[in-house]
């Protein structure tokens, strides 16, 4: 089992935050857990890695407890920035680690590259923007090459094209045999890197594989909207108008191209097709609508 | 662990804040070099009073109408000529330190003390009795005696003034007047830009409780810059493969030998400015050593600064210790120095009360313990070194036992 997490049970004072979470991981893959502010994802985090003590539960990485800092020579979590020296380099960060987990220094900078970061390797960390505190904190956590590899909210700060690219290299990482359990906010980045999706809600887990809402939504333009309308209600095909210019309706509801073929029986003219994936986001509404933190 | 200790002395150095106070210590001990070396009796200041002297000395022959040369027997009044035997006996006394100080022959101007000491004894057999506590002691003019016999035997060039007047032990309690108390604690006063002697006096003035509060602002964050309990970097250290206490023990570590480094740092660059200004100096000047019943003995001043440094270190470790108790407990550097110079100055304060030689708040004025002032005030010669060491040792150990538990209770 590479991960495995018991009925883990962790309470603040008198509040529950974790209410008996389990997670059992067999085979390498990307699990992202989704939750608004204050749902217990950087606790629950925390307490996979024995960074908060939790009064329920067992915690197994790699089939080992987690109490066992042995395990971190394996597995990686990637934490918030604050746990960056200012004072010190990106150089020093990794050449700690390095020096710490017995890796060759020829490391550092392959890892930097890897990272894009070999620019400010030399330079203080206090001098770093969000962006490239996040791109070393990558580093750190991938240098070691994990089997598991923690993410909390990683794409905290990233510009769209550090976003791409830090998606990418946790593709590659899956590609490699690493499992990555990533928490963020971000949905239309997690629906790219995954559709296993654990759902944290009151300190509960909603595990849910997104292949049954992974929908994509479908946008036609046509040359007739009128005549659409008529050819699609008469269908009986659950559709709706956006923004007075195209046909809508999602993959769930009916296949592009059972409408392709009602619409061009009808002589309507598809001008143009786009397409965009709701599930993640359509399905965190449906679960957390009304919390007052979405 | 050593890999970790070197992470910790990176960070413990790399800041802004580390130099600044490391380069206001170079600049503190630079001044007080330069007050030192103004303030040193020099070979030429020593002959010009020596001349003075002489000079006197012949002036009081020539009011009696007596010329050098002249025949004492010739002198018709017995107390004259006493008078006279006196004045041409210091006559030659001054002329033989006067030459030992032109020529620089320091065995010659330590003669000098030696025979005027023994003689003063000679003079004043039932002295011991008498002076007592009543400046200048028979126990002072002893510890005269026994200086310049050790400076006589190593050949060692003596520290300006050395006269028995310059020589105030612990003993001197009682002064005739304010005036008199005041010239005595002067001429005790005594400087010299000569290395050693510069450094067991810089070393007197650091090496206390203040020096302490000084290491105490420089790793002062140690602890709490981990941001303890906040997501903070201690967080990076506890998902490395390493023991947690490793963590721990290797900022205690870190801090010791970094202070260690500081303080050996410290003392070889006032040696090297003794050396290139004035002179290296002599490691094995004396230093007194009180012994119970009027006893005394001398320990080399070199070796004197070493133990010095190690039970200064042991005050530093035990300073550390509650700080790191503070720093886990309030989470905060100020409060946590703070805390911890509350409780090292009121402990220091009333150290005296709390009677016992275990009692480790009484080690903080290392001088006193080595030189066994403190243990002769106290009437308990439990109170030193080796005591100081296990004592300040121990306390340590369970304060850092104890804010290690702490630390990991908070981290929950």
């Amino acid at each position: 089992m590479i991960v495995k997490v018991d009925g883990l049970k962790k309470k603040y004072k008198k509040d529950w935050v974790l209410k008996g979470i389990d997670i059992e991981v067999e085979e390498p893959q990307i699990i992202a857990l989704v939750g608004p502010n204050g749902s217990g994802k950087t606790t629950l985090m925390n307490c996979m890695t024995n960074l908060l003590t939790y009064d329920q539960g067992e915690v197994e990485l790699l089939g080992q407890k987690n109490t066992d800092t042995k395990i971190f020579k394996d597995v990686s979590y990637l934490q918030d920035n604050r746990i960056l020296y200012g004072t010190l380099t990106a150089y020093d960060h990794l050449k700690f680690i390095c020096d710490v987990q017995g890796l060759p220094k020829s490391k550092i900078e392959e890892v930097a590259k890897r990272v894009g970061m070999e620019s400010y390797l030399k330079k203080r960390v206090q001098n770093f923007s969000l962006g490239m505190k996040q791109h070393l904190l990558l580093a750190m956590v991938i240098i070691n090459d994990p089997k598991v590899l923690l993410m909390d909210e990683p794409l905290t700060g990233l510009d769209p094209t550090s976003a791409i690219d830090m998606r990418n290299i946790l593709l590659e990482l899956r590609e490699e045999g690493t499992t990555v359990i990533v928490s963020s906010h971000n949905l239309d980045e997690i629906d790219r890197l995954t559709n296993k999706i654990y759902f944290l809600k009151d300190g509960a887990l909603l595990k849910e594989s997104l292949e049954q809402f992974a929908t994509k939504e479908y946008y036609l333009t046509v040359d007739d909207l009128e005549k659409a309308k008529g050819v699609l209600e008469e269908a009986a095909v659950p559709f709706s108008i956006y923004n007075q210019e195209q046909v809508t309706f999602e993959e769930t509801d009916v296949e592009l191209q059972t409408v392709i073929d009602h619409l061009n029986k009808q002589g309507v003219a598809i001008l143009d097709i786009e397409n965009e994936r709701v599930g993640a986001e359509k399905r965190y509404r449906e679960l957390f609508e009304g919390d007052a933190s979405v | 662990m050593i890999k970790f200790i070197f992470f910790e002395m990176k960070k413990a150095t790399k800041s802004a804040f580390f130099y600044m106070l490391l380069a206001l210590l170079v600049l503190v001990v630079s001044g007080y070099f330069i007050y030192n070396y103004i303030q040193t009796e020099r070979v030429e200041d020593m002959v010009e009073e020596a001349e003075r002297q002489l000079l006197g000395s012949e002036s009081s022959l020539e009011e009696m109408g007596f010329e050098i040369g002249d025949d004492i027997n010739e002198v018709e009044d017995p107390l004259e000529a006493s008078e006279i035997e006196n004045i041409l006996m210091q006559i030659e006394t001054r002329e033989t330190r006067l030459q030992g100080y032109e020529d620089h022959d320091w065995k010659k101007v330590a003669q000098v003390e030696v025979e005027m000491g023994e003689e003063h004894f000679e003079r004043f057999p039932t002295q011991a009795e008498e002076q007592v506590y009543t400046w200048m002691t028979h126990f002072s003019r002893e510890v005269h005696l026994e200086r310049n016999r050790w400076l006589l035997d190593r050949e060692i060039r003596p520290v300006f003034p050395n006269h028995s007047f310059s020589e105030l032990t612990v003993y001197d309690e009682v002064f005739d007047s304010e005036v008199e108390e005041e010239i005595a604690h002067d001429f005790n006063n005594i400087h010299s830009s000569s290395g050693f002697y510069f450094l067991y006096r810089l070393f007197e003035l650091l090496l206390t409780v203040f020096g302490a509060a000084f290491f105490l602002f420089l790793f002062g964050n140690v602890m709490t810059r981990e941001g303890l309990g906040q997501n903070g970097p201690i967080h990076f250290l506890y998902t490395q493969p390493v023991r947690r206490r490793t963590v721990f023990v290797s900022k205690v570590i870190t801090v010791t030998l970094v202070s260690l480094s500081t303080v050996l740092g410290v003392g070889l660059f006032s040696l090297l400015l003794g050396t290139v200004f004035d002179r290296l100096g002599a490691w094995d000047y004396p230093v007194l050593i009180y012994e119970p019943e009027f006893q005394f003995s001398f320990m080399p001043m070199g070796a004197f600064l070493l133990w010095s440094a190690l039970l200064f270190l042991m005050v530093l470790v035990f300073c550390y210790a509650w700080l790191f108790l503070f720093s886990v407990l309030v989470r905060r550097t100020s409060i946590a120095i703070g805390l911890t110079l509350a409780v090292v100055f009121l402990g220091v304060q009333f150290s005296d009360q709390i009677v016992g030689a275990y009692n480790p708040f009484l080690y903080f004025d290392v001088y006193e313990i080595i030189t066994f002032e403190t243990a002769l005030v106290q009437e308990n010669f439990d109170i030193n070194l080796v005591n100081g060491v296990v004592s300040l040792g121990v306390s340590s150990l369970l304060i850092l036992v104890v804010s290690y538990f702490v630390m990991k209770v908070k981290m929950k």
